[in-house]
C-alpha cells in the first residue's frame, strides 16, 4: 500500500483521470473531493461490503426462501377463509 | 409481514419460461457470477429465480422492487435514480428492477434494496446497482417471523 501525507488543499491523482482531493480535516472526519469521469462508480467500501455479504447469503439459501413465503402465503389464505 | 408478496402474478415482461442474463461484471464482491438462467418459480409466479451458470449451487430468489415499495424510484436521491435511469429503468418496460431475498434464523426474509438487480431482458444483461445516496438498506423487511 501507498502511503502519503497531505494537507487540506492539497491532491493526489490516480492514473490518468481521478484526482483526490483533502478538502478539510475536521477532527476524527476527513473531507475528500474526488474528481473522476461519470463511468467511474466511487462508492463507500462498507456499502461494497454490505452488498457482498447480503449476496452471499441470498445466494445459498433460494429454497428456504422460497419455503418460508409459500408457507407465508398458505397462513394468509386460510385466514381470509 | 409488512408488505406485499400477498397474491401470486405472473411477470408478464418475462415472455419465455426460462432466458439467460449476462452480467458483465458479476455481482457486487462476486465478479465471477457473470452468467445466470431466469426461470419462474412454480408455486409463487410473482417472484424470480436466478440462477447461476458459472457456480452451480448459487441461486437467488428475486422479488420486484416496484411491489415491494410502490413508489421506490421517486423516494430515491436523484443521483441513485439517474444512475437507473442509465441502466434503462422507465425507459423500456422490458428493463426491470428486482431485489435479491435472503431468510434469516428467526425465519424472517429481507429484500435487498440498498443492491438491486436491472435485469434487461431487451439485451439480456444485469447489472447490480449500489444505491449509495438514498438510504435503503441489504435487510429491507418483507415477511416478519
Amino acid at each position: 500500500m501507498l502511503v502519503l501525507t497531505r494537507r487540506p488543499g492539497e491532491a493526489v491523482v490516480i492514473g490518468e483521470g481521478i484526482r483526490v482531493i483533502i478538502l478539510a480535516v475536521e477532527g476524527e472526519r476527513v473531507k475528500l473531493g474526488i474528481e473522476a469521469s461519470r463511468e467511474i462508480p466511487i462508492v463507500r467500501a462498507e456499502l461494497l461490503a454490505a452488498v457482498e455479504a447480503a449476496n452471499r447469503q441470498a445466494a445459498y439459501s433460494p429454497q428456504r426462501v422460497l419455503e418460508r413465503l409459500k408457507r407465508a402465503l398458505a397462513g394468509a389464505g386460510k385466514e381470509r377463509r | 409481514m409488512t408488505q406485499p408478496i400477498s397474491e401470486p402474478q405472473t411477470v408478464s415482461n418475462l415472455t419465455a419460461v426460462q432466458t439467460e442474463v449476462i452480467f458483465p461484471n458479476g455481482l457486487v464482491g462476486c465478479p465471477e457470477w457473470r452468467r445466470f438462467m431466469v426461470e419462474v418459480p412454480e408455486d409463487l409466479p410473482g417472484l424470480l429465480l436466478l440462477r447461476s451458470l458459472d457456480e452451480p449451487g448459487i441461486e437467488f430468489v428475486l422479488a420486484p422492487v416496484l411491489e415491494l415499495v410502490p413508489d421506490f424510484l421517486e423516494q430515491l436521491a436523484a443521483s441513485d435514480r439517474a444512475a437507473l435511469v442509465a441502466l434503462g429503468i422507465g425507459r423500456s418496460e422490458r428493463v426491470e428492477l428486482w431485489a435479491t431475498l435472503s431468510v434469516h434464523e428467526d425465519g424472517s426474509v429481507t429484500a435487498n434494496l440498498l443492491g438491486p438487480l436491472v435485469l434487461d431482458f431487451e439485451r439480456g444483461c444485469g447489472t447490480q446497482v449500489v444505491l449509495t445516496e438514498s438510504g435503503w438498506g441489504t435487510r429491507h423487511p418483507i415477511l416478519t417471523r
